[in-house]
């Protein structure tokens, strides 16, 4: 068993201002998840009548995206290519110190505690991160021949849990790991070509609506992205853009 | 036409234009190096006086002279409007400091390696350039250049914007041609040779003229 420290970011609403509280937490197992320890110490602050830290989760197995919170100074924490949520006490140490904190972003704002309000990803999806299909039946699957690179590139972009790890690593806010992600998977398949060109206009339209800042290729995001999604995503949205600016 | 300016007034248009005024200063830079390196060729400044006057006097270079005058009002003024809005993209910072190593530091400090560039290029444009064609009293451009050069301030201070220039270099060569999206793996390991050739070659043939001058004795 060990036992560790957690200071923590506490802020009651979106416009309170917020501060960061110290919580002993005695008993870890090492075998425990990070949230299973966030859920133990709620249990124990719910017994003494304090407010429980608020975080987001839902799946706790690393495919929806939805724990957020940045874990000294790394969103998702210290192990490379893993969600907070698949985060295990074994990656720290008896006596640790550790620090978490909200994803900071201005197209991130703070709802509450740990708990920020992605949207914005949302309403860049919303304005073309889909494939505008009819109904009908299932085409047979070999009807359409993709070529196993681009169905390789495509299947590595459309790994992205829209997470906002990449956001919250990036000193500027930037988005473009997510679109660029997003921009690719439809780009590189058949399916996604016919409106390749709208939806690049559309979703870095958006994008900047929402007020991510600008890429300025230092890298963080792919550092900690927790689903590998490198670079050469944000080279093909630059690609698709100036395309389809030009065509 | 108003797509155009359209295009350039996103985020990655933005990029786009610091990037390819970027390359275009990049271009600039090679023949002034070029130019510059002829100070070492021992003919008592016949050649350097030569391209100095062809330079001063070609209508074509005149007009060249006004693209980089623009190349580098633009390069500065979207790379300023691109750092308020990466500022205003993140209000807050973290408690606990980042991991390091997830980001180059020539990556984070681009417009103060800038600002410190802009500093130089007026000192430097002061005085050379506008003493040699402004001044009042006639300058020979070979003896100017060369007494700038030996004088061990000076050249204190053109290293230090050298070292400047190679990082600034060090990142904005090879982030151009992100921003182009061309920085795939295919042209990966080229664009990475090329930029090493670059941001060690350039800064450091033209630092090697003042230490040539003024500490090594040259004359
Ligand atoms: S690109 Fe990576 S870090 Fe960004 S949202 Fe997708 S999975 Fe998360
Ligand atoms: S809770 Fe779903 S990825 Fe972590």
């Amino acid at each position: 068993m060990m036992n560790i420290t957690l200071k923590v970011w506490r802020q009651k609403n979106c416009n309170s201002k917020g501060a960061f509280e110290s919580y002993p937490v005695e008993g870890v197992s090492p075998d425990m998840s990070f949230l299973e320890m966030l859920d133990m110490l709620n249990e124990r602050l719910i017994k003494k009548g304090i407010e429980p830290i608020a975080f987001d989760h839902d799946c706790r197995e690393g495919i929806c995206g939805t724990c957020s919170m940045v874990i000294n100074g790394r969103p998702h924490g210290p192990i490379k290519g893993v969600t907070t949520c698949q985060l295990h006490m074994r990656s720290f140490k008896d006596g640790d110190n550790i620090v978490i904190e909200p994803y900071r972003a201005k197209a991130f704002p703070i709802i509450k505690d740990l708990v920020v309000d992605r949207s914005s990803f949302e309403r860049i999806m919303v304005a073309g991160g889909y494939v505008s299909v009819r109904t009908g039946n299932a085409q047979d699957a070999n009807a359409i021949p993709i070529g196993k690179h681009e169905a390789d590139e495509a299947f590595n972009a459309a790994a992205c849990i829209g997470c906002g790890a990449c956001v919250a690593s990036c000193k500027n806010s930037s988005a473009m790991l997510f679109v660029g992600a997003k921009v690719s998977q439809y780009a590189l398949l058949p399916q996604g070509k016919p409106e390749r060109k709208d939806r690049v206009l559309n979703m870095v339209a958006a994008m900047d609506a929402e007020g991510f800042g600008n890429c300025s290729n230092t890298g963080a995001c792919e550092a900690t992205c927790p689903k590998g999604l490198n670079l050469t995503h944000i080279a093909r949205l630059n690609r698709e853009y100036i395309s389809a600016v030009l065509s | 036409m108003g797509w155009f300016t359209k295009a350039l007034s996103t985020s990655i248009g933005k990029k786009l234009l610091v990037g390819l005024t970027g390359m275009f200063l990049s271009i600039f830079l090679v023949v002034h190096l070029y130019i510059n390196l002829h100070l070492f060729k021992n003919d008592g400044g016949e050649t350097f006086r030569a391209m100095a006057e062809f330079m001063g006097t070609t209508w074509a270079v005149k007009v060249l002279e006004f693209g980089l005058l623009l190349g580098f009002i633009l390069h500065i003024v979207y790379s300023i409007l691109v750092t308020i809005q990466n500022k205003a993209a993140k209000p807050a910072g973290y408690g606990a400091s980042p991991n390091p190593g997830t980001s180059k530091a020539s990556s984070r400090n681009m417009i103060w390696l800038g600002l410190l560039l802009g500093v130089f290029l007026v000192i430097h444009l002061q005085g050379i350039y506008f003493k040699a064609k402004f001044g009042h009293e006639a300058h020979d451009i070979y003896e100017l250049t060369l007494s700038v050069m030996s004088d061990p301030a000076w050249a204190v201070v053109y290293l230090i914007s050298m070292v400047a220039l190679a990082i600034h270099l060090k990142h904005g060569f090879q982030s151009a041609f992100q921003t182009f999206g061309l920085n795939v793996p295919k042209y990966k390991g080229m664009i990475e040779a090329v930029a090493i050739l670059f941001w060690v070659g350039v800064p450091a043939a033209f630092a090697s003229i003042p230490v040539y001058f003024a500490f090594l004795g040259g004359k």
